[in-house]
């Protein structure tokens, strides 16, 4: 069934349109990431500073200005252009989204459908290494990594890979149960189909659409965690996000002095997306579940 | 010589109470291009053991004795990897839910691309070239075949099913309980699309079901099981015209007569037995209204009645009476009460 690969990518793209349009919601969702991810695409075109620049002015530093033509939100108190760091923002967010939920959607559905499959001792190993995962704390657990591994996106990136897998993996393998009971399964296996066969061609696609699912929840969770940990300090310090915009206000009393210009527009965008990321999960478990619609 | 002959075939399932004797010693042939139908209530063990012939059993369930004769092989000693070539090529199943036997994800065409090609040695253009050729003996428009199972009827994708098992023109064909999710329009049509079939492409057929009606329409001979053993064997016609074992007469009676005015359908009363401790006379002797001491003492063998026709019970000399009082309801009520 290789060729159908192309023809199952092509109906899929042509079935997440009709999706959309019928999902107000989903729809809402999609337009915010595209937004975001064209914003992130031409950020040096559309920021006009450089996000790390102390903007001088005459020889005098230009900080804590208010929002004026020249600055759209004004400055930090180092004399750095808000709006500027607000668009290369979204870079790191979505970076740190979108591979974290990679990551976690490959090994979520992987652990699930190994442990599914196989059932037994491995299915034991695996769901009970789960329960062990699901008792450790998330955030605490980021920020110790980040402590030991140094503070970097990319450590912020493994350690969601580390935990979250855990919710897709345990959903994912009670779906694998009951399709592995199915007869084409079984067809399969009589006529020799090996065991990697039978779990990526034949039961694979029947989950996939969970995982996306999860997949697409994992991006608004990533995102969250980054700007949490970010802001407590624990970030990237040479990478500017939404996150460290927050920090950095907050520890120079942006917060005291009223600037609001700072500190709500980050949070907003964070909000934007964790938002979206849910609308399209919600969007698609109404696919999953049909009966939600009623409701 | 018999396609497949089927002698003294035990199938046990170990079980957290021990050793079911699911399926405890039959035996039957069929020849080829002949029709067989394995009847019985559920749990007989009818699946189990054309299962077993198949070799896709459970895992607790394990093949513990007897020979299963197919095409001049015995099955029942074949390493797995003759059995593959086997399975579909010669010999193929029907299964019981085929709604469930179509993946979801994959357009029907591929879904007999793929057979053709892995299992037939065909090429892709080929292969397509069949799977239309199977499309339109099963009766179903071509055009479909880029439909996805889903968006098929139950009658349809039961076609398809069947179509699919014929793919590989196998001699032997079994199919476990192939109407029983569908309504009975969409069965007969099935039913009849099944035995043109059969006399065209010359293959035989066991037939499993626990609707003696399918039997009677499909079948040349007929084998009634009950707790894991044949009681009666023969062609439609003697068993059904002249039963020659109160089990078969017992079901005759709790199924409908189209021709025959018939006032109350009569059930039998009980429960087969526990199979993980068989009883030791006859297995129908507890639900029996014929049941002699002997019954349950010893284990009645199969008899020739007539040539061809075989029952095991006791008083087969005295059977005309037997077949008389059968008849009678209360009879049957009468077991329940004592």
């Amino acid at each position: 069934m290789k060729t159908n690969w192309i023809g199952l990518v092509k109906s899929g793209l042509v079935g997440m349109y009709r999706f959309l349009k019928q999902d107000r919601f989903a729809m809402v969702g999609a337009i915010i990431y595209l937004l975001l991810i064209l914003l992130a695409i031409f950020a040096p075109y559309i920021a006009p500073y450089d996000p790390h620049q102390m903007i001088r002015e005459g020889g005098q530093l230009a900080y804590n200005r208010l929002p004026s033509a020249q600055f759209l939100l004004g400055t930090t108190n180092m004399g750095r252009d808000i709006f500027s760091q607000l668009v290369y923002g979204v870079r790191p967010a979505l970076t740190v989204g979108f591979s974290a939920a990679f990551f976690v959607v490959i090994l979520g559905t992987l652990v699930g459908l190994i442990a599914g499959y196989f059932r037994g001792w491995v299915d034991n190993i695996l769901m009970r290494l789960a329960d062990v995962v699901f008792g450790v704390p998330f955030e605490p657990f980021v920020i110790v990594l980040v402590g030991f591994l140094g503070p970097s996106v990319w450590n912020i990136v493994l350690a969601m890979a580390l935990l979250l897998w855990r919710d897709t993996a345990r959903v994912i393998r009670s779906q694998v149960l009951t399709v592995r009971e199915r007869s084409f399964i079984e067809a399969a296996r009589v006529s020799g189909a090996s065991h990697l066969r039978i779990m990526f061609v034949y039961i694979a696609p029947n989950i996939l659409p969970l995982s996306f699912l999860y997949g697409s929840l994992a991006i608004g969770w990533a995102i969250l965690t980054e700007a949490a940990v970010s802001f407590l300090g624990f970030g990237d310090p040479d990478v500017i996000s939404w996150g460290y915009m927050l920090h950095d206000a907050y520890v120079s009393q942006a917060l005291s002095r009223g600037a609001f210009y700072w500190f709500v527009p980050p949070g907003v965008l964070i909000m934007l997306a964790v938002m979206a990321g849910f609308y399209i999960g919600r969007g698609s478990e109404e696919i999953l579940h049909p009966r939600l619609k009623k409701v | 010589m018999p396609l497949l002959e089927v002698k003294d075939l035990k199938i046990y399932y170990r079980t957290t109470r021990g050793l079911s004797r699911a399926v405890d010693g039959i035996s039957f042939s069929l020849d080829q291009g002949k029709s067989i139908g394995l009847v019985g209530e559920s749990g007989c063990g009818k699946s189990t053991s054309v299962r077993g012939v198949i070799r896709v059993l459970p895992r607790n369930a394990y093949i513990a004795g007897g020979q299963v004769i197919f095409d001049g092989e015995d099955l029942v000693r074949l390493p797995e990897s003759r059995m593959r070539q086997i399975r579909w090529n010669k010999l193929s199943l029907i299964p019981q839910a085929a709604m469930d036997s179509l993946n979801p994800v994959y357009p029907v065409l591929s879904q007999f691309v793929e057979v053709l090609c892995l299992k037939g040695g065909m090429k892709r253009k080929e292969a397509e070239e069949r799977a239309k050729e199977l499309f339109h003996l099963v009766g179903l428009d071509t055009r479909r075949l880029s439909c996805y199972p889903h968006e098929f009827s139950g009658g349809m994708k039961q076609r398809a099913v069947i179509a699919l098992a014929l793919a590989l023109n196998p001699k032997l064909v079994i199919a476990d309980e192939p109407v029983t999710a569908l309504d009975v329009i969409v069965q007969r049509q099935v039913l009849t699309e099944l035995k043109r079939l059969r006399k065209e492409l010359e293959v035989s057929l066991v037939m499993i079901t626990h609707d003696i009606s399918v039997v009677a329409q499909t079948c040349d001979s007929i084998a009634v099981m009950y707790a894991g053993k044949v009681v009666e064997r023969g062609t439609v016609r003697q068993v059904l015209k002249n039963p020659a074992h109160p089990y078969t007469m017992g079901l005759e009676n709790a199924f409908p007569n189209l021709r025959k005015a018939q006032k109350t359908l009569v059930s039998i009363e009980g429960s087969p037995p526990d199979l993980t401790v068989p009883p030791a006379g006859c297995c129908f002797a507890e639900r029996c209204p014929f049941k002699v001491p002997q019954c349950v003492q010893r284990e009645p063998e199969l008899i020739e009645v007539s040539p061809g026709h075989h029952s095991a019970c006791f008083r087969l000399n005295e059977i005309e009476l037997l077949r008389g009082k059968a008849k009678e309801v209360e009879i049957w009520q009468r077991v329940a009460t004592s």
